[in-house]
């Protein structure tokens, strides 16, 4: 038998694309017998660069079925998808000795010690014996498994065990990680740490990572970038940069008056927004429009006298994401469209407030929800359909 | 992005560990065919339990010493009195138990396990195609059950040519002894494929042990007792042109009920083809001599083996072991 040697070199990733993942109308159907045809993803075209890509969407939305596609273990029923520039259908090989991937599910012999088997998986992903066993070393370490490592791993906690399974996936050196929900079965602080990780893999490292998960608030704090799928529809692809940028609010609370103040924020060409016991007003997507509306509401609040209490800059909840148009789209211009449009386009969009609250899971098992208890109570995502709605009719 | 390290340099490699930032690597691959081999190697070794614990060693190390005693009493037998205690192309026959209980410990650990802890998705996520994987682990098992049939075959070689005088006794002895190795390979080849077919189902140790234990052993009391209720009857003619090697050959042929009731079970499956092959059948045979009905005996191994490899490979393309 002949052993086939690939280049030395770090496997070189096509130029021409910039895209880490592209798909362009990628569907996959179950054909069960028993439970009839179900359709996991629905026609997902998309195109994400490098860098921490967060996958969201509820349980079964497709989120693992996409995963599976981008690694070639399954075939989409139609469309195309390219990983690092290699087409998943006729170059998975390729891409499969350049991606390490994570599955969600416990995938982890209890009978070994933690450095046999990523030594095992760094040779089963193509690294020569010597080679093998120190890379295991050195990706357990960056895991942050020292001493624990020649242990058996049945006797692992299950953040060790979440960790054995990032560190198999790095083993190989690949360009691009797959986490299919990487902080599953973890306590709070189990899930910081194992973002932390995440993060310093993907900043420090320079490996692009895709991170699959339910919890948007959670993935987050840590993503470049977030694709957002439900029913194997894709809800929204953005950079979280452009979405905290461009939709930053400025929460205002006075102690009175808060009426007038919204008349006269309306009067300034504002949109304040009621939420409890405080006026959100979107800061603008550039410095200049940004300074202009810290002006109006320092003018409004001054002319009106009233007391006022409180004024930050609050950070988007991560629901608003889909109820919300006002970000750059990854692919295309998306530049801040007029109040109207973004009524109009509201209406139009498929995608209901509601669905977006699903999608971002039990509050309570979202630490950053926990860490931000004045963000806490906003379900006002109805009201503002609503007054989406309003606005559409307005304007016709 | 940087082909080079991501952040600090390398550092001493055993002293202050913290500071040694993340490593690309930019050594050498092994491609697909290099995996399988190392899969494969990584397989082969793990049937007899090394680079696992010492538990895992007993079996093994017990079905290779079992098997080894016989040929290791024949090498004292010859010595001392110059009768042979077993013959080449009766030994895996006779020690079928052996070899399937050896089977029964080792297929579940080489097949099963990785279905048990979900661990094939992590193959499959690497170079590795499906196919591979079951083709690889099959040829371990393989690999792991010759060392089990041949050894004894060769220690049976050498203890008995140690005693032999002359050399047309040597390669009397020589000619017999190749038939038994080729038997040996081909009980290890259809056994490992059966018992591999058979634990491939479950992820469960014990029903894989069960699984392969109460086939080969169920199968055989089943084919056993029908060839002898359908009228098989051990009786010894002597046949004097024959190369008086301690063979004797049925005169008659019998009924085909005993024949077909033969196919049941792949030792006397096994057996009935040697018989066939070879052109008799040993005294004290619990099989018929097949006669022009051997043909039926290749065949069904051809097909039943191909039909396992073919259900294996096909057991790997689900998507539901992910």
């Amino acid at each position: 038998m002949t052993t086939a040697t690939t280049s030395t070199d770090r496997p070189a990733v096509p130029a021409a694309s910039a895209a880490v993942i592209e798909a362009s109308g990628l569907t996959k159907r179950y054909n069960g017998a028993a439970r009839g045809a179900v359709t996991a993803l629905d026609g997902l075209t998309l195109s994400v660069p490098a860098g921490v890509i967060g996958l969201v969407g509820a349980n079964g939305a497709g989120k693992s079925t996409l995963i599976k596609i981008l690694l070639g273990l399954l075939a989409p029923s139609s469309g195309s998808a390219a990983v690092l520039g290699y087409d998943v259908t006729d170059q998975a090989e390729r891409i499969r000795t350049l991606v390490g991937y994570m599955p969600e599910h416990d995938c982890l012999p209890p009978d070994v010690t933690a450095t046999e088997f990523v030594t095992h998986m760094g040779r089963m992903g193509g690294l020569p014996p010597t080679a093998a066993k120190e890379r295991a070393a050195e990706s357990l370490r960056h895991v942050g498994l020292h001493e624990e490592r020649y242990r058996l791993i049945g006797t692992y906690s299950t953040g060790m065990k979440q960790r054995v399974k990032l560190a198999q996936a790095l083993v190989g050196d690949p360009r691009l990680l797959l986490l299919d929900e990487p902080t599953n079965g973890l306590d709070p602080a189990g899930r910081e740490a194992m973002l932390d990780l995440v993060e310093r893999i993907g900043a420090e490292f320079g490996i692009s990572i895709l991170v699959a998960s339910h919890l948007l608030g959670e993935i987050e704090q840590i993503c470049d970038s977030l694709v957002a799928i439900e029913s194997g529809k894709l809800l929204r692809a953005a950079s979280m940069s452009a979405f905290t940028k461009a939709s930053a609010v400025l929460a205002v609370e006075v102690d009175e008056g808060a009426a007038e103040l919204a008349a006269a924020l309306r009067g300034a060409g504002l949109a304040p927004r009621r939420d409890g016991r405080a006026l959100l007003v979107r800061l603008g997507g550039t410095e200049e429009e940004s300074d202009q509306v810290y002006d109006a509401i320092r003018d409004a609040v001054a002319d009106l006298g009233l007391p006022l209490n409180r004024l930050e800059r609050r950070r988007h909840r991560v629901e608003e994401l889909f109820a919300d148009e006002d970000f750059d789209e990854l692919d295309g211009p998306g530049d801040g469209a007029d109040p109207a449009d973004r009524a109009t386009e509201l209406a139009t969009e498929p995608v209901t407030p509601a669905a977006a609250a699903a999608i971002s899971g039990p509050s309570t098992a979202d630490p950053a929800a926990a860490r931000e208890p004045a963000a806490a109570a906003e379900p006002a995502t109805p009201a503002e359909a609503a007054e989406a709605a309003e606005s559409e009719t307005d304007h016709e | 992005m940087s082909s080079d390290t991501a952040t600090a340099g390398p550092g001493s490699p055993s002293g202050v560990i913290h500071d040694i930032g993340y490593r690309t690597y930019t050594g050498e691959r092994v491609g697909r065919l290099g995996i399988v081999r190392a899969l494969y190697w990584h397989s082969f070794r793990s049937a007899w339990g090394l680079g696992r614990g010492p538990r895992a060693k007993i079996v093994p190390i017990l079905a290779l010493v079992i098997m080894c005693l016989p040929a290791v009493a024949n090498a004292f037998s010859v010595s001392r009195t110059g009768v042979h205690a077993i013959a080449y192309d009766e030994y895996m026959y006779s020690f079928q138990l052996v070899l399937v209980l050896y089977l029964a410990a080792v297929t579940p650990e080489l097949i099963s396990r990785d279905i048990r802890n979900r661990t094939l998705s992590l193959y499959f996520s690497r170079p590795l195609r499906r196919t591979d994987y079951p083709i690889a682990k099959i040829g371990a098992l393989i690999s792991a059950m010759l060392v089990l049939t041949a050894l004894p075959e060769i220690l049976l070689y050498v203890g008995t040519i140690g005693s032999l005088h002359g050399g047309s006794a040597v390669w009397h002895e020589t000619r017999a002894f190749f038939p038994g190795l080729e038997l040996a390979l081909l009980y290890s080849v259809v056994f490992s494929i059966l018992a591999a077919l058979l634990s491939c189902y479950t992820g469960r140790r014990a029903f894989a042990t069960g699984a392969v234990a109460v086939f080969f052993f169920g199968t055989w009391v089943i084919s056993s007792s029908l060839v002898r209720l359908t009228g098989y009857r051990p009786h010894f003619v002597h046949d004097g042109g024959s190369d008086g090697g301690g063979y004797f050959v049925r005169p008659t042929s019998t009924g085909s009920g005993p024949k077909i009731s033969g196919l049941l079970n792949p030792a006397n499956l096994l057996e009935g083809l040697k018989d066939w092959v070879v052109g008799r059948a040993p005294k004290n045979s619990d099989m018929p001599y097949p006669g022009s009905f051997g043909i039926v005996y290749l065949a069904v191994v051809v097909v039943l083996c191909a039909l396992a490899v073919l259900l294996l490979i096909r057991r790997y393309q689900k998507a539901s072991l992910l």
